[in-house]
């Protein structure tokens, strides 16, 4: 870290200055210039999405914390290797989800238990009692997620926290390849709405 | 080239909106640990990440006991190269006393890392090590080779970062 000497514009794309993916790219370059509040701040804002993608992953809530800490880890050990910042995020969830493989298959042979159902029970459960649903499409959105298959209820919650709407463009952009991630979750989503019925639950 | 290149701009805000209300739930049904961040950036605060991490293997409930004292909390962290049962009993003043053991650890030099400072102690030989007096708070164990230790590691090995 430190001493790479690039001072000058901290960020390539100056139109999506808001956007999660530019501020990290931001803060981790600055953390490699030798800023250590740089990497508080990936771990403030990027610990959620990493989160979420780990939990997608049906790792009760205790491993999947652990898998975020490992994640953390094992960016500052390995961090070096990413070499352009707006790849930070991509490298962190696959990070993210290589551990939580890795942790679920020991946990598995534990216990043997179908980790997609226990997934959503274990939200479910979790659920404060003073939560009241906000409304219909709420319940009509969670229920239809929990019919998705495990795969696409998986792929929905990973994309829909970890990837920025425009992927496809960010991904040719680096020259990335993106493989079947762009049709699958195009199936999925219209899984999702055909289970949500055809989208009076919008108007609710 | 791109995979849905042949989207339009109609379908992919479509899209982009669905997955918006995706994200929403998730965030409100299963919501990350309000803390989480701030024990992942005490655990990345190690001067030395050349470390093994242990996985926190099974830890009772934090729950208030017949009285409304803490009870006992019991923590059990397990690696490829260590397994360590700690406990963690209230003191008087809200301070607490973590004792443990290493299972085949006696001789290794452990290390109580706080939010501020550090304490060391060497397992005996049955493994066992205690620390008493300790604020509540974030800390991480970590346990570190030693020479004349019944077991040699080859790196030092840490617990993930724990509120106690």
């Amino acid at each position: 870290m430190g001493g790479r000497g690039t001072q000058g514009p901290r960020v390539g794309v100056t139109e999506h200055v808001d956007d999660l993916f530019v501020v990290t790219a931001a803060d981790f370059e600055a953390w490699r210039d030798g800023d250590r509040e740089a990497l508080d701040r990936m771990v403030a804002s990027l610990t959620p999405v990493l989160w979420h993608v780990v939990r997608a992953y049906g790792l009760d809530r205790q491993t999947a914390e652990d898998v975020v800490q490992a994640t953390w880890m094992s960016l500052v050990r390995h961090g070096h290797r990413v070499e352009e910042p707006r790849a930070l995020v991509r490298w962190l969830t696959v990070t993210a989800r290589r551990e939580a493989w890795r942790y679920s298959r020991v946990r598995r042979r534990e216990e043997p238990i179908d980790d997609e159902v226990l997934d959503l029970r274990t939200a479910e459960m979790e659920e404060p009692e003073s939560h009241v649903l906000r409304d219909h499409r709420d319940q009509a959105l969670w229920n239809a997620v929990g019919r998705l298959n495990e795969r696409c209820r998986r792929l929905l919650r990973v994309v829909a926290f970890a990837e920025r709407p425009d992927y496809a463009r960010l991904a040719e952009d680096l020259g990335m390849a993106l493989g079947s991630v762009g049709p699958t979750r195009a199936r999925c989503l219209d899984k999702l709405r055909s289970l949500l019925g055809a989208g009076d639950w919008r108007t609710t | 080239m791109t995979p849905d290149g042949n989207l339009s701009d109609l379908a992919r805000a479509e899209d982009a909106g669905l997955l918006d209300e995706v994200r929403r739930m998730w965030a409100e049904r299963d919501p990350v640990p309000a803390d989480l961040a701030e024990r992942v950036s005490f655990a990345l605060s190690l001067e030395d990440l050349e470390v093994e991490l242990l996985e926190l293997e099974r830890a009772t409930p934090v729950l208030a006991g017949h009285r409304g004292e803490e009870q006992i909390r019991t923590l059990t962290f397990t690696g490829d190269n260590l397994c360590v049962m700690v406990s963690i009993t209230p003191e008087a003043g809200r301070l607490r006393r973590i004792d443990g053991w290493i299972d085949d650890g006696g001789g290794l030099d452990v290390e109580l890392r706080l939010k501020v400072g550090t304490r060391l102690e060497r397992a005996d030989e049955q493994g066992r090590f205690a620390f008493d007096g300790v604020g509540g708070g974030l800390v991480q164990l970590l346990f570190h080779p030693a020479d004349g230790a019944s077991r040699r590691l080859s790196c030092t090995v840490v617990t993930p970062a724990v509120q106690i």
